[in-house]
């Protein structure tokens, strides 16, 4: 949020003077800020819930004996779907007869449907047959519990948070560590690699995709197909690349040329970030055809780099030039190493301040995404999703009041951890 | 300083370019058959040839095409998608389009000869006639298979009909014939090697894209509407909604105005609260008061906006919860509104207060802290020091000498106005049914109106690029100190 232009260079230069116990000190610094302290807490007790959310909420028993023998349904889901057991027939698990059953703490699923029981307040007229299964915090549309909701939508909402912002950070830390390493000056082929390269492209597209169209429309063999296609695209450039190398001994060929790469990535971080999000993501969402929590996900990270590339590259920039690089260099440490081992982790900082952020940002577009019911479907139960039941009517405040409490605890939490590392980086503070 | 300008400027008309292309192809990622509600009768070709015409579907896509020599270079005019893979998906097997296009004739003749309208039943018995739906069933599949085995069981049904009724044999000998030898044909005669050879075509300005761009750019005025936006010379084709199948230019200045008057309002009111916020925190820095507004911005910030206009909507539009609480105006009936015409403008005031007040208070917290930093640097200056040594008293100091200097930072926050003032408000406006660009935009991805959706992307890209290349260059113009690198 507070990531000015001005504020990120004024972060960037203070990246200087990092000592031995630099991380030590950030540390320090971390844990004095009492408020980011205990949001790092929570945080983490959300993270159990979010975990744990099958044990929590599920209409199955954790245990139960029948007959002398020991069930253990919510494993045993785990154990089907990682295709260890074969799936079970249908079992009613509400009027389950067993000598000792164990419920989960809420006894109902996010999808639980319980008839008869629509729209209750927590304090309503529930027609349940024991206190052991009333619904805490109210029901929803079809009578579905909204405790359950609450404790499955933390599940998606840190899964997407923390997942879009992974892909992000990918993404970043490659953009950012080829633009800031290489920058303007340093990535230089030859005048006959750098044709060759742009000419084998459309070609080695044309061979490996355009001409196996047929083939890589088959279902069955889809994953086969492309990879046989990625394979021949692979051996056209390297093929090429193999005729470059040899030609480079011409003079005219082989002279050098500079790719000024730093400006071509910074053009792209430019446009990306010139497409407004919501509206990027929503046209995206509309091209994919079947709704799903993954789709969103990609799409969030794919727009989230920038600022990660940015950091990175700033910071490469800086460094690239300083003499333990050099130091690096002339003992004859790869580029790769000297990116990955030295110049990433003095960029970090910054990138986990940009996380957090980007955490947040991230679970409150898929919260907007679920509330306007666009790119998820309605039997997944999220905590935008139980907002937008609130609009049904006026009268159903704990749908207005309890899941928007959530999201707004958990936006803060992360809002608050970024704070933290920002202060605790601040210049002025670190000696 | 011109040199940096204009530089500037140089970068900008690339990076427009690829975000058109990106869009451009984005649109052309969306499905959907767009003739399906023709009805199938004598003239639907004809409907769909003036539907494609209309929205410029009857082109190439772009400049160049770079496919294998085996695809035709027309074969955009099968206008219709699903037939149009068939027949690629055709090629791409067999390579041989000439053959495949008479096969593809031998299809069309055969239907038609078929065709439930062609009956000419003065010869078959009823028995036939039933055969002949049954067979012409079978053919209206054959346009959209592709896989050999598919189509030969379609054409060994088409046999079977014609062995089991003589008489309708006869009636499409010639017919059934042609489609079994053309189809033999294909098989036999394939031409796989051509599927190898690249081919780069030019197709010329009259493609897709070129319209799309020019259109957009109001370079083809072939609509004539000289009045959509009316103090700018400026007159866009935004194309035709697949909905209605009327232009969306009206569609869309309509809810550009709502936006605006929305957002701009909202802007001018967050600036007018948060530059004195910031100013005053600035100068009153680390006193509790202080930091009590930066508590209370954070707070604010992280209060998801979506969530605040369902809570007051949800208590303070109804006495449901206590008998005063319905303090703003309940937000449903904006439509009865439009369509009323004895409503004056003020009568629309009260149902901005709400959509307002959610947009302005997640801005303050941006707005004040950038103006806050902002100050604070130009307070600790040593010009500010002289300023008040020489005795001047505070008010000026800050007013005139800090101030200037100090809001500076807000020049940045300028690149985000352009977009926010178009597409800020997507979700307030679906909650309070404003009928603004936001709501047409997810209006128009409920009823798969493509045209509106890309243009509505296209154009809030556009105006966050004019944004940031605004904000640059007045950075530039007011700051000496930023370097032109």
């Amino acid at each position: 949020m507070f990531f000015s232009r001005k504020k990120e260079d004024q972060l960037l230069h203070t990246l200087g003077a990092q000592g031995e116990n630099y991380w030590q000190k950030l540390r320090q610094r971390f844990r004095k800020n009492k408020l980011a302290l205990w949001s790092t807490r929570l945080l983490f007790l959300f993270i159990f819930i979010a975990v744990f959310a099958d044990f929590i909420a599920n209409e199955k028993p954790i245990y139960y004996q029948k007959d002398g023998v020991h069930h253990f349904p919510i494993l045993g889901d785990y154990a089907t779907a990682l295709g260890l057991a074969e799936s079970k027939k249908y079992i009613d698990w509400r009027e389950l007869k067993a000598d000792v059953i164990v419920r989960a703490p809420i006894p109902y699923s996010h999808n639980s449907i319980d008839q008869g029981n629509s729209y209750l307040a927590p304090a309503g007229n529930q027609k349940v047959s024991s206190k052991r299964y009333w619904h805490w915090l109210g029901t929803h549309s079809l009578g579905r519990d909204v405790a359950a909701g609450m404790i499955r939508g933390t599940r998606v909402a840190l899964i997407i948070g923390i997942l879009s912002m992974g892909i992000a950070t990918i993404l970043g830390l490659f953009f950012g560590s080829l633009a800031g390493y290489l920058g303007d000056d340093r990535l230089k082929v030859s005048r006959i690699r750098l044709i060759l390269n742009i000419m084998a492209f459309p070609f080695a597209v044309f061979y490996a995709f355009v001409t196996r169209s047929y083939l890589l429309s088959q279902a069955n063999s889809f994953y086969t197909q492309l990879l046989i296609s990625l394979l021949i695209f692979i051996a056209i450039i390297f093929a090429v690349n193999i005729i470059a190398t040899a030609l480079k001994r011409v003079p005219f060929l082989g002279k050098k040329v500079t790719i000024a790469l730093d400006l071509l990535i910074m053009r792209l971080i430019e446009i990306v970030n010139s497409i407004p999000g919501l509206l990027l993501i929503l046209a995206f969402i509309a091209i994919v055809p079947k709704p799903s929590l993954i789709n969103i996900m990609v799409f969030i990270g794919l727009i989230r780099w920038t600022s990660i590339a940015r950091f990175i590259r700033a910071e490469l920039l800086r460094i690239r030039n300083l003499e333990y690089m050099e130091a690096a260099q002339a003992l004859g440490f790869s580029d790769w190493r000297i990116i990955l081992k030295h110049a990433i982790p003095n960029a970090l900082t910054p990138v986990l301040i940009t996380i957090a952020f980007g955490i947040a940002s991230a679970i409150l577009i898929e919260a907007i995404l679920s509330f306007l019911g666009i790119g998820t479907s309605a039997d997944n139960v999220t905590w935008g999703y139980l907002v937008s039941e609130a609009r049904e009517s006026t009268t159903y405040w704990w749908l207005a009041i309890i899941p928007g409490f959530a999201i707004f605890i958990t936006v803060t939490l992360f809002n608050l951890i970024g704070e933290g590392l920002m202060t605790a980086l601040d210049s002025k503070q670190i000696d | 300083m011109l040199k940096y300008i204009f530089k500037r400027i140089l970068l900008f008309i690339p990076s427009l370019f690829i975000i058109s292309l990106f869009v451009f192809c984005l649109s052309n990622f969306v499905g959907g058959n767009i003739y399906e509600d023709i009805p199938d009768d004598q003239f639907r070709t004809e409907h769909i040839q003036r539907r494609a015409a209309k929205y410029n579907y009857d082109k190439p896509n772009f400049y160049l095409s770079f496919t294998a020599a085996a695809y035709p270079d027309t074969l955009y005019l099968v206008l219709e998608k699903d037939k149009r893979n068939t027949l690629k998906q055709l090629i791409a097997q067999y390579g041989n389009w000439s053959v495949i296009s008479s096969y593809k004739q031998a299809v069309e003749a055969f239907i038609f000869k078929v065709h439930p309208d062609n009956i000419v039943d003065h010869f078959i018995d009823s028995s036939s006639l039933d055969a002949q739906i049954e067979l012409y069933q079978n053919l209206t599949q054959l346009p959209i298979l592709y896989e050999d085995e598919d189509i030969s069981g379609r054409l060994e049904n088409i046999q079977k009909y014609c062995t089991n009724y003589p008489k309708l044999d006869s009636f499409v000998k010639q017919e059934k014939e042609n489609l079994l030898a053309s189809y033999q044909k294909i098989k036999t005669e394939s031409t796989t090697n051509k599927l190898y050879v690249p081919s780069l075509r030019w197709n010329g300005t009259r493609n897709r894209y070129h319209h799309w761009v020019t259109n957009l750019l109001g370079l083809n005025d072939q609509l004539g509407f000289k009045n959509t936006f009316p103090f700018i010379n400026w007159q866009p084709d935004f194309g035709y909604s697949l909905i209605t199948g009327k232009s969306v230019n009206k569609t869309i200045s309509d809810a550009l105005f709502w936006t605006l008057i929305l957002n701009i309002s909202a802007i001018f009111l967050a600036y007018i609260i948060a530059i004195p916020l910031g100013i005053f925190s600035a100068v009153k820095n680390k006193s509790r008061l202080d930091k009590v507004l930066t508590i209370l911005v954070f707070i604010l910030y992280s209060l998801p906006a979506f969530w605040i206009a369902i809570l007051l909507i949800s208590f303070f539009t109804t006495t449901e919860y206590c008998s005063w609480c319905d303090i703003f105006p309940s937000s449903t009936s904006f439509g009865d509104l439009l369509s009323d015409p004895s409503t004056s403008w003020w009568h629309y005031i009260p149902k901005f207060i709400l959509p307002i007040i959610c947009l302005v208070y997640p801005s303050l917290a941006i707005i004040s802290r950038q103006m806050r930093g902002g100050m604070f640097e130009v307070l600790q200056q040593d010009y500010i020091k002289t300023a008040r040594a020489k005795g001047l008293s505070e008010r000026k100091v800050i007013g005139k000498h800090a101030l200037r200097n100090g809001v500076f930072p807000i020049i940045t926050l300028l690149a985000g106005i352009f977009p926010a003032a178009v597409a800020g408000s997507v979700v307030i406006e679906r909650i309070f049914g404003i009928p603004g660009m936001g709501r047409l935009l997810l209006l128009s991805i409920d009823g798969e109106d493509w045209p509106i959706v890309y243009i509505i992307l296209m154009l809030a890209s556009v105006l966050t690029m004019v944004g940031i290349l605004l904000a640059d260059i007045l950075y530039a113009l007011v700051d000496p100190r930023v370097s032109f690198k």
